[in-house]
């Protein structure tokens, strides 16, 4: 994935916690003005939660084969909202 | 795009309805006392052909039965109602409190009544464990009537909670006739109404449910075929109800054949099913839940042949007994006690590390709880349990030697779930885990 301002991750050949792991990672180096993209086997419902107290907007949409598309940034990042908007 | 948020919808809510960590935990930590002290009665065998029907044996299977798969079962629950079904248990902690204080109370009373043939112990702990897991039952009803989500695995869910409803029903009046209640009438179709009831409906018809989620998501697998999830825990309810008409009716014979096939087959599918989902995984890392999955549905596989096959392998009514025998140990120690040792494995770090997140404590890794070393080991050793297990069939003095493996097989669980509480009460503390581990122990 080469889009400016969004970085990629897949965790989908990985089980949970992992994936869960992983993005939070992720996320403690994202940089202003990016967004995470994650691809990912299942819906992460207890991701969800996690991201709203830590700050971080996503939205989520259906990806084929059977998977799911996660975007995530800072929700005070304007620049970075617009970036997974493009994605 | 959807807006921020957008992908919430109630199960994500329903996550946030999960109990406190302490709630399962009370349950996952005193299971396996109850199948070390399931080995004691087995010590004072020896000198005769073992039968299922053998105080001692009675005994050691309702320390496993209830202490060990019911106690983990109902603790497993009070997470997967809200999390897997978006149920509401209200109060959580107040009713796994007094829920908990029955099993553990009837899970020791009973079975020593059994052993003993005293009726007061009896009647005391088939009062506690009808108490505790009808409220349990009740609760779980109505949380799950109540639940917005829905599909094959929640199904199975309900269907096992009828069983275990009917499971204890039949237990309490087959306890009575034990304590030598002039009000219940004998009769031994009674105890395989139940058992069936109790390890295929609750038992089996929870795993098959559970497995439906968690074999796919754990292991990388593909998912289970849409209408073996649809008709499997119909069909095995079905044949339930219809292995029960013996208690209502002599002129139940030719129904009960059929009956039996379809329980034997529709196990024998879905361990088939399983293990050849799990040859299909994406990730091959060895794994040692994995490993207990595959003891579990291999034994469940050879369970079922042999019920399948029972009149070409014991033609001789003489050899029955052991042929029971064998079925119980493949379907108790080799089949559900290895996947719920195997799910322990996963479902414990998982929550540990999942209630740290949500404290805000960073930096915990979910293979810290448990040690691999630690995990491996009792595989082995509850691989030797179920082996020596066997050979008491045919070598009855051999059930010493049976008896104190499995009591150190979980001993070992014990201590690996104590090590994952400890690490979890010091992380949360603020420490970082008293417990060194080795560089390359990172995976369970």
């Amino acid at each position: 994935m080469n889009m400016t301002g969004i970085r990629a991750l897949d965790v989908s050949a990985l089980a949970p916690p992992e994936p869960m792991e992983r993005i939070l990672a992720a996320l403690e180096s994202l940089a202003p003005g990016e967004c995470l993209r994650v691809l990912h086997r299942r819906e992460p419902w207890p991701l969800f939660p996690l991201l709203e107290q830590r700050g971080f907007a996503h939205a989520m949409r259906p990806y084929d084969p059977p998977g799911f598309v996660i975007l995530i940034w800072r929700a005070d990042d304007g620049k970075a909202a617009e970036a997974a908007r493009n994605a | 795009m959807p807006e921020p948020g957008s992908g919430m919808n109630s199960m994500a809510l329903s996550f946030q309805n999960a109990p406190p960590f302490s709630v399962p935990m009370r349950f996952f930590l005193t299971a396996p006392l109850f199948a070390i002290l399931a080995a004691v009665p087995l010590l004072g065998v020896g000198e005769l052909p073992l039968s299922r029907w053998q105080p001692a044996v009675i005994a050691a299977t309702h320390f496993l039965v209830l202490g060990f798969m019911t106690m983990v079962m109902v603790g497993a629950l009070f997470q997967l109602i809200p999390v897997l079904c978006g149920g509401v248990i209200p109060r959580p902690r107040l009713i796994a409190g007094c829920v908990h204080a029955a099993l553990t109370a009837g899970a020791l009373l009973l079975p020593f009544g059994l052993f003993s043939h005293q009726p007061f112990p009896i009647y005391a702990g088939a009062s506690a464990l009808a108490i505790g897991l009808l409220v349990f039952v009740l609760v779980a009803c109505v949380a799950l009537h109540r639940a917005p989500g829905r599909g094959p695995s929640v199904g199975n869910i309900r269907l096992s909670l009828i069983s275990l409803f009917v499971t204890v029903c039949l237990g309490v009046y087959i306890a009575a006739q034990h304590a030598g209640n002039p009000w219940v009438q004998a009769g031994v179709h009674g105890a395989e109404v139940h058992l069936a009831w109790g390890l295929i409906g609750w038992a089996g018809l929870l795993l098959i449910g559970v497995a439906y989620q968690v074999v796919p998501m754990f292991q990388i697998t593909p998912a289970y075929p849409a209408s073996l999830q649809r008709y499997l825990g119909p069909v095995i309810f079905g044949a339930l109800l219809v292995w029960s008409a013996q208690l209502v009716t002599p002129l139940a014979g030719p129904l009960l054949e059929p009956a039996a096939t379809v329980l034997a087959g529709a196990l024998l599918i879905f361990a088939g099913t399983t293990l050849w989902l799990q040859s299909r995984r994406r990730r091959r890392v060895a794994d040692v839940t994995l490993a207990f999955w595959r003891l579990g549905m291999g034994s469940l596989a050879l369970a079922s042949l042999l019920w399948l096959l029972r009149d070409l392998i014991a033609p001789s009514a003489a050899a029955f007994p052991a042929l029971g025998l064998a079925w119980g140990i493949l379907a108790i120690a080799g089949c559900l006690q290895a996947v719920i040792c195997g799910m322990l494995y996963k479902i414990v770090p998982f929550l540990a590390w999942l209630q740290l997140q949500q404290a805000g404590v960073k930096g915990a890794k979910m293979h810290e709880f448990i040690a691999a070393g630690g995990a491996q080991w009792q595989l082995r050793l509850h691989w030797l349990s179920v082996l020596l297990l066997l050979v008491t069939l045919a070598w009855p003095r051999g059930a010493v030697p049976a008896a104190l493996i499995f009591a150190a097989n979980f001993a070992l669980l014990q201590y690996n779930l104590l090590r994952a509480a400890h690490t979890w009460l010091v992380r949360l503390r603020g420490g970082t885990g008293l417990v060194q581990r080795a560089p390359n122990s990172g995976h369970l």
